[in-house]
């Protein structure tokens, strides 16, 4: 990743030219010098303490920078993460809770056996909150921080997210590594995560390289890929900037723009971090047989020991450091200069400054959809099974078409032509509403105006055409009729046979047909008249054949 | 490697964990054995003094001070036996 220093007048600009503040994500590297206490904030508010620095420095820092800040003992927390449990990270923790801060979702730490007067203190202080004692992280626990940021466990205690794992036996290399995410902007955090020997740089450790696992399982092509080629905007500079961490391969996969390194006040002699082999050789480059990443700008809380040769001093010593950013384009960081140790050299940094996102976050699509009723058309009268369509179009795209009657949702379509096939009989004969409502992938939605029409399944009233031709032929004791055969827009459902005893008597039905004959048992002698009608289901009857009389022989 | 065995003497009123504190940060294996009594394991030559003088460098005194000794035979066997298991 270049190293990507914007002017603040293109800030500026840029802020013109997006007057709504989006809501941010802000980090806080407390100053507790020897020791790392970091300080979260969601873009909903949900907060998180990520360790409190040594013993008393909970009290004479942690608690007076969150005041500062706003953020009061009746506050609280949301979450308290002690990343391992060395003193110098949880040791602070308990005087934090016991200045009345409650814990009110979970506490967590890495789960390992260690165990001290630090570890105790924390755990009998946690009896007070609502959370409770500290429980092991699992491994890919994700915290919503609200707007689609997140906290990730990635690592802890050897395992690795994306099922790897690495034999540890150092608490160090214990640590919880935490991917923080915020639309394009990446912040890695593993408290003191070691990084193993290397030989590329000459360093030398004790501490197990579990940095290049973790780092590894969430690049791009990794078992559990959070990150993209761009790697991370912002790191943490684990384990103080000692050689037993921050390895070449970590940084070239990481690619951090800002390095953040936790030390400083209450250094001496025989502690000499940050140490050159990290900064100047790895963070800035220097070791350039083995880096391929762009030097990093770094940051410490503190300046170390002044009087090691070993320490580097090419770090910028500026006290408390915020980050704020809101995930789409830029990543801000500020300082304080409040340094207990060595130089403030927050002018020299020139800060704040502001970082492009190595992924910048897409913008969002805040277009809705456009959509309209196109059959049947508005006024219309519909019966049986009618076809309604409709029309939709997106910026984007269209992901799917609902359709509404009398204001239920009835059909989806997600494919272009949208319809919906309405069997109108279910409804009721009556004026009935129509719309349709199209949504995108973004969640934007829009209504149609609305179509009105009347379903008409009252039924059938057109009558069969009148049977014809109807002819009576006499046998013994027998008068048979034959007819042509009526038509019905539905269809004939039978015949009506009638009878009379003149041509121009009085007629009576005697039977129905579904046939067009009929043979009628009569007296020997008997004369009689008939005329036939056709009738449909729906009860519709003809007009009467002609008549036909015969005499039974 | 040797062993040796840190006491550590509180101020009174101030917190007990800076005592642990000042031991971890000088990066030892050790255990804490009873209170304010830690065997750690140091490189040769593995002079008290001059660990007692590295120790003390980790601890305010206003909170107090730390004393090295050798460790017993006894505190040696039960670490090499696995009845004391050192933590770093």
């Amino acid at each position: 990743m270049q190293l990507k220093h914007v002017p603040l007048a293109v800030v500026a600009v840029l802020l013109l030219a997006f007057p709504i503040c989006a809501q941010q994500l802000e980090i806080h590297y407390i100053d507790v010098g020897w020791g790392g206490s970091v300080f979260v904030k969601g873009p909903d508010g949900t907060t998180l303490l990520l360790e409190a620095g040594n013993t008393g420095k909970g009290t004479q820092y942690v608690v007076p920078y969150l005041k500062s800040i706003g953020v009061q003992p009746a506050n609280g927390f949301d979450y308290v993460i002690g990343g391992h449990q060395h003193c110098d990270h949880i040791g602070g923790l308990d005087e934090v809770i016991n200045a009345g801060y409650n814990v009110r979702v979970k506490q967590y730490y890495n789960g390992s056996s260690y165990a001290t007067s630090c570890s105790d203190g924390w755990t009998a202080a946690s009896a007070s909150t609502t959370a409770g004692a500290p429980v092991a992280m699992p491994v890919g626990t994700v915290i919503p921080l609200g707007n689609g940021a997140t906290v990730t466990c990635v690592a802890r205690n050897g395992a690795i997210i994306g099922g790897g794992s690495v034999s540890v036996s150092d608490e160090n290399d214990r640590s919880i590594a935490l991917l923080i995410q915020y639309g394009g902007f990446d912040y890695l955090w593993a408290s003191d995560l070691g990084g193993g020997s290397d030989s590329c740089t000459g360093r030398s450790t004790t501490q197990t390289n579990v940095e290049t696992a973790v780092i590894r399982a969430i690049s791009p092509g990794g078992a559990f890929p959070l990150i993209t080629d761009g790697g991370i905007d912002l790191l943490h500079v684990n384990h103080h900037g000692s050689e037993s961490s921050t390895n070449p391969d970590y940084v070239n996969l990481a690619d951090p723009a800002v390095a953040i390194v936790g030390v400083g006040d209450g250094e001496s002699s025989g502690w000499d971090l940050p140490r050159i082999d990290v900064v100047e050789h790895v963070l800035l480059g220097q070791s350039s047989a083995c880096i391929t990443a762009p030097p990093s700008f770094v940051l410490q809380t503190e300046e170390g020991n002044p009087g090691s040769t070993l320490m580097s001093k090419a770090g910028y010593c500026v006290g408390n450091i915020k980050v704020t950013t809101d995930g789409l384009n830029l990543f801000t960081v500020s300082a304080d200069g409040a340094v207990h140790q060595g130089p403030s050299e927050l002018a020299a940094a020139g800060l704040p400054r502001s970082f492009t996102l190595d992924n910048v976050a897409p913008t969002p699509d805040t277009i809705a959809p456009s959509t309209s009723i196109t059959a049947p058309a508005n006024g219309a009268t519909v019966s049986g099974t009618t076809a309604v369509t409709a029309s939709a179009s997106d910026n984007v795209g269209v992901t799917k078409v609902e359709f509404y009657l009398d204001g239920a949702l009835v059909a989806t379509d997600t494919a272009s032509p949208y319809s919906w096939s309405w069997n109108t009989t279910t409804a009721t004969n009556a004026t009935h509403s129509l719309t349709s409502t199209a949504y995108d992938a973004a969640g934007n939605s829009a209504t149609s105006s609305t179509v009105s029409v009347t379903v008409n399944n009252a039924g059938d009233t057109t009558a069969p055409t009148a049977p014809s031709s109807l002819v009576a032929s006499a046998s013994k004791r027998k008068i048979s009729l034959t007819w042509n055969a009526s038509t019905d827009n539905v269809g004939v459902t039978g015949y009506q046979i009638w009878r009379a005893t003149s041509q121009t008597g009085t007629f009576t039905q005697i039977a129905t047909t579904t046939t067009t004959s009929y043979a009628n048992t009569v007296s020997s002698g008997a004369t009689f008249y008939y005329y036939v009608k056709a009738t449909d289901a729906a009860g519709n009857v003809s007009a009467a054949s002609n008549t036909a009389g015969a005499t039974a022989r | 490697m040797l062993l040796l065995k840190a006491l550590y003497t509180q101020v009174a009123g101030t917190d007990p964990e800076y005592a642990q504190g000042a031991i971890e940060r000088n990066e030892l294996a050790h255990r804490e054995i009873a209170h304010f009594v830690w065997l750690i394991e140091v490189p040769e030559p593995g002079d008290v003094a001059a660990w007692k003088r590295r120790l003390n460098e980790a601890v305010d005194a206003k909170h107090g001070a730390f004393d090295v000794v050798a460790a017993s035979e006894e505190e040696r066997r039960r670490v090499e036996c696995g009845e004391i298991t050192l933590q770093k």
